[in-house]
């Protein structure tokens, strides 16, 4: 019985969706040009992608599941999800890779983008639970 | 001091943000808040920025 499972996400930029990996504490492999790589489900999903994450400090993942980068520029979660533990030993979902994936991917770009209008983060202000992130930022108005 | 606060719902993906009292959500927050920041500075210090608080006659409006 196959346990492939594959997932649309809205992100579009590999630089953010990297980030939020290793925010994440995920390890990774990225393919490089002309290079193929596959998935590695230990019941023969072998999917091509474009990022396998090779894990998360558990044994856990060990390269079943990755993002395949589409035509339309989107990627997609897709692999072997049967099993698979975060390192508090909760079960992972496509969906939930998508979702935390997602968000820290769009904490980063918000990150980036108000920076370079001069804004800074303070991490002591910064919120995270299950259902959101939070952030604040602040900059002192110009010409004051 | 400006300052934004930003909300990303993990379950939906969205963002909302509060940007000197002025909120949103959606999908161009960012271009929302650049936008906001932007007029913003634009009126800063200018006599056009408190324009919205003189008071309006009361009967101007209602008979159309």
């Amino acid at each position: 019985m196959s346990h492939k499972t594959e997932i649309k996400t809205e992100l579009n930029n590999g630089h953010y969706l990297k980030d939020a990996l290793k925010k994440l504490g995920f390890t990774f492999t990225e393919a490089k040009e002309g290079q193929k790589l596959h998935t590695k489900g230990h019941y023969g999903v072998h999917e091509e992608v474009d990022i396998r994450i090779e894990g998360n400090g558990t044994k856990n993942f060990d390269g079943a599941v990755g993002f395949k980068r589409k035509e339309d520029g989107t990627y997609t979660a897709v692999g072997d999800f049967y099993g698979l533990r975060t390192q508090n030993e909760e079960c992972v979902s496509a969906d939930m890779l998508k979702c935390e994936v997602t968000a820290h991917s769009k904490e980063s770009e918000i990150n980036d983008r108000l920076m370079q209008l001069g804004f800074v983060s303070d991490p002591a202000t910064r919120k995270e639970t299950k259902n959101y992130i939070e952030i604040s930022f602040s900059r002192n108005q110009l010409g004051m | 001091m400006e300052e934004v606060k930003i909300r990303i719902d993990k379950k939906t993906g969205k963002m909302s943000f509060d940007c000197n009292g002025f909120t949103g959500e959606g999908c161009s927050v960012i271009e929302d808040i650049e936008n906001q920041l932007g007029s913003v500075q634009k009126h800063e210090d200018k006599d056009e920025r408190y324009q919205y608080e003189i008071p309006v006659p009361a009967s101007q409006g209602l008979m159309g």
